[in-house]
């Protein structure tokens, strides 16, 4: 009996401790209603915080009300967090989430790092004729067009890896009631940009007016400048392009653009840039409608509600192409749930219905498909939605489908930008410097 | 009062026979004395292998990443010589050594001073006093970096306010990169010198009250009961701050993240920063292990310094 003590006790710690790592036990119901919680299926889904998160919650009650015995659980995560979450579950083959709401920049990881489902196959995913072909293309894999490296030119047919759901690309915003006071046209070239800014910048005046504005805290929404401006990264073998002649010259237009920020303004982030427009003192700038429109337009707090005009980013030269960065979101089956078939079902719901798109734009979501963009009555809410929609079908580029691209655009690119615009260093030399720092990060990369 | 009888005095034959005490065992010896001790044996297992999971899993397994490559091939210490000629990395490791070596001894300075104002019988409601004061400490990196970053903007930021006031032309403080690195020292001063003041404040109610009355009797300045008295009491909590505040204030990435996010180019790249981008960003754990081992010797030979020097040594006058 002695010798049993010892081991009862051990028996008895393991056990506290095995329960504590169990999932929580439902609660329990009574009668009929037991039975139904027992069938029941939660649906865990993650995305970013914001109007995405805002779109999915809000659609919740009524998918649930339509489809008893599936629960929706929505977990948003800040932009960055979230793609170190994306990475953490391809490394731990999670099934922690069994859809991932996902950037299309992370499609080269979330597929490479066996994340997803091919959507085609398993489910007999299609193509809608009401959505722009190209918000089907940046989900598909492997990547249709465009730059490809070696590991995914798999010569395979270009599946479905995910729906979009969110069809965002990035605009230029200017104050259309200032270029009226001064007699100028919008700008359709970024010389025209910088002619405006030169015209209209004012530091010393009382308030101050800026004639450009950034989000210029480590160089974001520099790889759209630096397509507008018929540069790259990437030629189409995946040799680096950004030191050529187009991508000096974006970095030396910033570098041009950096004299009419606000002071500091190469240090801001979102909050800040919105700010300085919606107090009326910046003319204009490159932004994601999602992040800064809706706040540009809320009479509350706005002082330029109903007087920017929206449109597609600014071309290199006259009759240059008015080339935009994508930025659509999209739901991933994770390849690891255990409850594939219902969240097909969400995504289906979400994705294949007119009328729950629309809902999900109203939301504060951004549409993807065609005639949600046009909707009149959305418009009349959303003013950037018709130029947005125009610079979806130009088509827009999407972020280069390497798994280093996130990284490269983050650690490198950014940082160049930044320098720039901080006067540490000329658009040439941050060019130069980029290209060959973008080359040894991608010696060796097959993938 | 006990008094001990003097057995050393005694004559040998008039010592009765007593059984020797038992020899000294070492800790691990007396603990896994198994016979003696089977229930506490078993009892500390759970927790020892729950140990092992958590501690020493990670140190093996960032070893392993260390040695290695990507894609899996053995590189031995390839990934540490490729850091000797990484200049973005010893830039990282530069700024992070002077953040350490600025941010601490003002932290301690800071901490230092209001603990003695607060010890002293100046400082009335001392509970009042020290929950404020500790506010800093309860306010998360990331949300003191926002707040920071709102009081350091050009022209409505409260930073600028006294410079404006009297005529100057405000300072751009994230702008340029050396800026950048007093206005990060400064938001580390006032989130870490918290702790200093906490630590050192504990150490100053140690202090017998007492000694200050004999030192006083015997005409010693306040200077002199301060240096010569104070101090060498505090110095173990001085040891224990200065490891601390090095710590806190070089592995600082929070901060960073909401304020400067390592710009104006990379002039605020911390190793923390390096790290994290080399390893969620640029998808390199491999080589960010090398760099996160090259962290934990710098804070290793931090520490061991301060405390041979702060402490043991000092103690042992």
């Amino acid at each position: 009996m002695k010798k049993l003590y010892p081991l009862a006790i051990l028996i008895m710690v393991m056990a506290v401790i095995l329960s504590a790592c169990a999932p929580p036990a439902a609660p329990a119901e009574s009668g009929e209603m037991a039975g139904e919680m027992d069938e029941e299926v939660t649906i865990n889904i993650i995305t970013a915080q914001g109007p995405l998160a805002d779109g999915l919650v809000a659609l919740i009650p009524a998918f649930e009300e339509e489809n008893p015995g599936i629960k929706i659980e929505v977990t948003p995560f800040p932009w960055t967090n979230f793609f170190e979450k994306v990475i953490s579950l391809a490394r731990t083959s999670s099934g922690e989430f069994d859809v991932i709401f996902a950037d299309d920049p992370w499609m080269p990881n979330i597929v490479d790092g066996g994340l997803s489902v091919n959507l085609t196959e398993e489910y007999g995913a299609t193509r809608d004729d009401d959505v722009p072909q190209v918000s089907y293309d940046v989900f598909s894999w492997p990547p249709p067009y465009g730059p490809i490296p070696v590991d995914f030119q798999t010569g395979e047919r270009p599946d479905l890896h995910a729906l979009p759901v969110q069809g965002n690309v990035i605009m230029f915003y200017v104050r259309q009631d200032i270029l009226d006071e001064h007699g100028l046209d919008a700008p359709v070239t970024w010389d025209d940009v910088l002619a405006i800014a030169d015209a209209v910048h004012c530091p010393d005046c009382d308030p101050p007016f800026y004639g450009y504005n950034v989000r210029g805290a480590a160089g974001s929404d520099a790889l759209a400048l630096l397509w507008s401006m018929g540069g790259g990264i990437f030629d189409d073998e995946f040799n680096v392009i950004l030191d050529d002649e187009a991508g000096c010259d974006a970095m030396t237009l910033y570098e041009q653009l950096s004299k009419y920020l606000p002071p500091g303004g190469n240090t801001y982030g979102t909050t800040e840039m919105v700010a300085e427009v919606v107090s009326g003192r910046a003319m204009m700038g490159i932004g994601w409608p999602g992040d800064a429109y809706a706040a540009f337009e809320d009479e509350t707090d706005s002082d330029v509600a109903g007087k920017m005009l929206y449109m597609p980013l600014p071309a290199a030269e006259e009759g240059a192409p008015h080339v935009s960065m994508m930025g659509h979101w999209g739901l991933v089956m994770n390849a690891h749930s255990e409850n594939k078939d219902a969240a097909w079902t969400y995504m289906e719901w979400m994705h294949y219905n007119q009328q729950h798109a629309l809902a999900y734009a109203h939301a504060g979501g951004i549409p993807f498909r065609n005639s949600v963009f046009n909707d009149p009555e959305l418009i009349l809410e959303k003013p950037w939605f018709p130029a947005q929609y125009e610079a979806l079908l130009v088509p827009p580029k999407w972020r280069p489908r390497s798994t280093q691209a996130t990284g490269i655009s983050l650690a490198i690119l950014g940082p160049a930008f930044s320098a720039i615009g901080a006067g540490d260093i000329t658009g040439q030399e941050a060019c130069e410097q980029a290209g060959a720092e973008i080359r040894a990060e991608m010696e060796g990369v097959t993938n | 009062m006990s008094v001990q009888p003097n057995i050393a005095a005694a004559p040998a034959s008039a010592v009765p026979s007593v059984p020797a005490p038992p020899a000294p065992q070492s800790m691990w010896k007396e603990l896994f004395r198994y016979r003696d001790n089977r229930v506490g044996v078993w009892l500390i297992v759970p927790s020892l292998l729950a140990l092992i999971v958590v501690q020493f899993y990670p140190i093996v397994y960032t070893f392993w990443l260390i040695l290695t490559s990507e894609k899996g091939e053995f590189l031995g210490l390839g990934n540490l010589t490729r850091l000797t000629t990484d200049t973005i990395f010893r830039g990282a490791l530069i700024f992070s050594l002077k953040m350490g070596i600025v941010v601490v001894p003002l932290c301690l300075l800071v901490g230092l001073g209001l603990a003695m104002v607060v010890h002293s019988d100046f400082a009335k409601n001392k509970a009042i006093w020290i929950s404020i004061l500790i506010v800093p400490l309860m306010v998360s990196e990331i949300v003191a970096g926002m707040m920071w970053k709102i009081l350091y903007h050009p022209t409505l930021g409260l930073v600028n306010l006294p410079l404006t006031a009297v005529g100057l032309e405000p300072i751009v403080w994230l702008q340029k990169g050396d800026t950048a690195f007093i206005a990060l020292c400064i938001v580390e001063i006032w989130r870490i010198s918290p702790l200093a003041f906490l630590l050192l404040y504990a150490g100053l109610n140690q202090v017998p009250r007492d000694i200050y009355e004999a030192a006083a009797v015997d005409g010693a300045t306040r200077w002199r009961a301060f240096w010569d008295m104070t101090i060498p009491y505090i110095r173990p909590m001085f040891a224990i701050s200065t490891i601390l505040v090095f710590v806190w204030s070089t592995r600082t990435i929070g901060t960073i993240a909401a304020t400067t996010q390592g710009g104006p180019g990379r002039a605020t790249w911390n190793l923390s920063w390096f790290i994290y981008g080399m390893f969620f960003q640029r998808l390199r754990p491999h080589y960010a292990s090398a760099a996160v081992l090259v962290m934990l010797l710098m804070t290793y030979i931090a520490g061991t310094l301060f405390v041979k020097y702060l402490w043991v040594e000092r103690r042992s006058r």
